[in-house]
C-alpha cells in the first residue's frame, strides 16, 4: 500500500514537472489552449465518477461547467472577488447542484434518468439568456482578467500553473478515492445495485453523491476555464448540450472508468477535431465528416476506450508470458458490464410484455 | 378561452412533428436499447433527399414517397454496418451511443458540404390555406399533421399486431435471446426496426422542413431534444406514449411560449416533464423495471 502510495506520487510529481516545462516551449496562445485541455481534463474526470464508476449517464455536465464558469465570471466582474477564491464557491455551487440533479436519480433510472439530465443541458442556456440583465445574456460577459502574483510570469502561463496545480490535486483526488471503499461502493452500485444494497451499501448516498462530486468537479473546471484566458469571455453559447455530449464523447473514448482515460480524452477533444482540419485540408463545415467517421471508426477498434485498450493488450501479453495478474491502475471492460440498474438497460433485463 | 384553445392548437402541429421522430426514437430503443443521437440528423438527410428529388422534377408525394423508401433502406444499413458490429464488440451501450454521436457529426456536416449554406424550401404536403371554425383558425399544414399522425399510428398499430413481423419484433423488444432460441432472424428484426424508424424520420421532415421559410442542415436539432423528451414522458418504449407525448410537449411548448416568454418555453416544458417523471419514474406508458439479483 504505502510503496504503491509512493509510486503514485513520484509518477504524479514527474507527469506535473514534464508538463510544468510545456508552456516554457511554446507561444502564448497554444500555453491557454493547453490550459483550457487541463479544465476539460477536470470536466471529464466528473464524468468518471458518475458515468465510469457509478453506471449513470449524464448528459447535463456541460450545464455544471456553465455554472461553475458563470459563477466566477458574475462575482468577479460584478463583485469583484478575488478570482481564486470564486473557485471554492464554484465547487460549493457545483456540488449543491449536482446532489440536487442527483435526487431524481433516487427515483428515476436509467435512460429516463439521461434525459432528466439532458433537461438540465438544455434549459441553462436558456436561463443564461433570460436573466441577461445579470448574466449579460446573448452579449456575453467580459471578465476582468487574472493577474499573475508575480512579475515577470505571463498571465497565459500563470492561468496554466494555476490549472495544473489544482488538476494535478483533484486527479489525485479522485485516483485515491477509486481505490477506497466509495470507489468499491461505487462500482458495486454499478454491477448490481440489490446486490450492493443487500451488502449494506447506502444506495441512495452514493448515488446522490456521485452527481455531487461529479457537479463540483464539472464546476471547478467551468470556474477554471474562466481564470485561464487572458481576456476571459463568456458566451452561454459554448455551455449548450453539445459540450455536455463531448463531455460524454471523450469519456468514451479515453476509457470510461479510469482516472488517465480523463486525461486522455481532453487531449483528444482538443486536438483531434483540428487535426482532422488539417489533415483533410476543408473548411470547417465539412471537416465533421471526418472526425464523426473517425469516431465511429474509434469504437469498432477500441469499444473500451484507449484505456481498454491498452490495458487489454498490456493482459495479453502478460498472459503470453505468465501467470495473468490482474491489470492495475484502470480496469478491464468486462467490470463494465451492465444489468438493469443501469443507464442504458441491458436488452435482456428489460423483460416485458409490451403491447404497442 | 379562445386564446387557450388556440394555443393548443398551434402546439398540436408542432405536436405531430415531435411525435413521428419520438416514434422513430422508440422504435429503435425497443428493438436495441440504446439512445439514436442520430435520428434526427437522419431525418434532416432524408428531407434534404426529399428536396433533390423534388428539385429534380418529382411531384411532391413521389419524391417523398421516394425518400421514404430510400431512407428505409439507408436506415436498415447503418444498423447493419455500424451499430450491429459496435454492439457485438462492446460491453456496454456506451460506445454505440458514441457511434451514434459520431454519425449525427458526420451527417450534419455532410449536408453542409453538399449543399452549401443556404436555405431551401420544402413546400407542404397539405397547402397552406387556413379554416376558420368559430373564433379559431387553423392552417391545413395542422389538420394534415394530425391526420398522418394518426394514419402512421394506425399503421405502427396494424403492423406491429396483426403482422408476422410485427410479433417478431414485440418479440425482439421483450428478449432477443428467447426470440433467436425460437428461430427469429433478430438482426433482420432489428434492420427493419432502424429502417421503419428512418422512413418515419423522412416523413417528420417533410413535416417540419414547411413550418421554417428555409430549412438547412440545422433543422432538426432543437426538434430533436423535444423528441427526446416527448419518448420520455410517454413512457420509453411505448409507442401511444410517444404519440401523446409529442403532442403534450408540443402543446405545453405552444403554452408556455403564449401565457409567459418565448425565451423560457423550453425550460418550463422540461420542468413539466422532469415533475411527471418523479411521479411516474417510467413514463406515461414505460413498462417498469424489473430487477433480478
Amino acid at each position: 500500500m504505502t510503496v504503491r502510495r509512493v509510486r503514485a506520487g513520484l509518477l504524479t510529481a514527474t507527469i506535473v514537472a514534464l508538463l510544468s516545462c510545456l508552456p516554457l516551449m511554446v507561444e502564448p496562445f497554444e500555453v491557454e489552449r493547453l490550459a483550457s485541455t487541463i479544465c476539460i481534463a477536470i470536466a471529464v474526470l466528473g464524468l468518471v465518477v458518475l458515468t465510469g464508476w457509478s453506471g449513470q449517464i449524464s448528459l447535463g455536465n456541460g450545464a455544471f461547467f456553465g455554472v461553475g464558469a458563470y459563477t466566477t465570471a458574475i462575482l468577479v466582474a460584478r463583485y469583484g472577488w478575488p478570482h481564486l477564491a470564486t473557485l471554492a464557491i464554484a465547487a460549493a455551487l457545483g456540488l449543491a447542484l449536482g446532489a440536487l440533479a442527483g435526487l431524481p436519480a433516487l427515483r428515476v433510472t436509467g435512460i429516463y434518468l439521461a434525459l432528466v439530465s439532458l433537461a438540465l443541458a438544455t434549459v441553462f442556456p436558456s436561463v443564461v439568456q433570460h436573466f441577461a440583465s445579470f448574466t449579460g445574456g446573448t452579449q456575453g460577459l467580459a471578465v476582468p482578467a487574472f493577474s499573475p502574483w508575480f512579475s515577470g510570469v505571463s498571465p497565459e502561463r500563470w492561468g496554466y500553473y494555476v490549472a495544473l496545480v489544482v488538476a494535478a490535486a483533484l486527479f489525485l483526488l479522485v485516483h485515491d478515492l477509486g481505490r477506497s471503499r466509495v470507489g468499491r461502493a461505487l462500482r458495486a452500485l454499478r454491477d448490481s445495485e440489490p446486490a450492493a444494497q443487500a451488502m449494506g451499501i447506502p444506495v441512495a448516498g452514493y448515488k446522490v453523491g456521485a452527481f455531487a462530486l461529479s457537479g463540483a468537479l464539472a464546476a471547478i473546471a467551468g470556474s477554471l476555464s474562466v481564470l485561464v484566458q487572458p481576456y476571459p469571455y463568456l458566451d452561454p453559447r459554448s455551455f449548450t448540450i453539445v459540450l455536455s455530449i463531448s463531455l460524454v464523447t471523450g469519456l468514451v473514448v479515453g476509457g470510461a472508468g479510469s482516472v488517465v482515460g480523463a486525461a486522455i480524452a481532453a487531449v483528444f477533444l482538443d486536438r483531434v477535431p483540428t487535426f482532422v482540419t488539417n489533415v483533410t485540408h476543408l473548411d470547417g463545415s465539412a471537416t465533421n465528416v471526418f472526425y464523426g467517421g473517425l469516431l465511429i471508426l474509434l469504437m469498432f477498434v477500441m469499444p473500451g476506450g484507449a484505456v481498454g485498450l491498452a490495458t487489454g493488450a498490456w493482459s495479453r501479453i502478460k498472459s503470453l508470458r505468465a501467470v495473468p495478474p490482474p491489470p492495475v491502475g484502470t480496469e478491464p471492460p468486462s467490470m463494465l458490464r451492465q444489468n438493469s440498474s443501469n443507464p442504458l438497460p441491458d436488452r435482456e433485463t428489460r423483460q416485458t410484455e409490451r403491447t404497442p | 378561452m379562445t386564446l387557450f384553445a388556440q394555443h393548443v392548437l398551434d402546439g398540436l402541429q408542432s405536436g405531430c412533428i415531435y411525435a413521428s421522430l419520438a416514434l422513430a426514437i422508440v422504435l429503435v430503443f425497443r428493438g436495441t436499447g440504446t439512445l439514436n443521437f442520430a435520428q434526427g440528423e437522419m431525418a434532416m438527410v432524408s428531407t434534404y433527399l426529399t428536396w433533390t428529388l423534388l428539385d429534380a422534377g418529382l411531384p411532391l408525394v413521389v419524391a417523398l414517397g421516394s425518400s421514404i423508401a430510400i431512407s428505409f433502406v439507408g436506415g436498415a444499413l447503418i444498423e447493419r454496418m455500424i451499430m450491429r458490429p459496435i454492439a457485438a464488440k462492446s460491453a456496454n451501450h456506451l460506445p454505440v451511443v458514441v457511434a451514434s454521436i459520431g454519425l449525427l457529426l458526420a451527417l450534419n456536416s455532410f449536408a453542409q458540404w453538399v449543399y452549401g449554406p443556404d436555405g431551401r424550401v420544402l413546400p407542404s404536403l397539405f397547402g397552406d390555406g387556413t379554416i376558420r371554425a368559430g373564433s379559431l383558425s387553423f392552417t391545413s399544414a395542422t389538420v394534415g399533421a394530425l391526420g398522418v399522425l394518426v394514419v402512421v399510428a394506425a399503421a405502427l398499430r396494424l403492423l406491429l399486431n396483426r403482422t408476422k413481423v410485427g410479433l417478431a419484433m414485440r418479440a425482439v423488444a421483450a428478449s432477443q435471446q428467447s426470440s433467436r432460441l425460437v428461430g427469429i432472424r433478430v438482426g433482420r428484426v432489428l434492420m427493419a426496426g432502424w429502417g421503419l424508424a428512418a422512413a418515419l424520420g423522412a416523413l417528420a421532415g417533410a413535416l417540419v422542413a414547411p413550418t421554417v421559410t428555409a430549412f438547412d442542415s440545422s433543422l432538426m436539432q432543437s426538434v430533436l431534444v423535444l423528441a427526446f423528451a416527448a419518448a420520455t414522458f410517454g413512457g420509453f418504449d411505448s409507442l401511444p406514449g410517444a404519440v401523446i407525448g409529442g403532442l403534450v410537449v408540443g402543446v405545453l411548448e405552444s403554452l408556455a411560449a403564449g401565457y409567459l416568454t418565448t425565451d423560457l418555453k423550453l425550460p418550463v416544458a422540461f420542468v413539466v416533464i422532469l415533475g411527471f417523471l418523479l411521479i411516474r419514474p417510467t413514463g406515461l406508458f414505460g413498462t417498469p423495471q424489473v430487477q433480478r439479483v
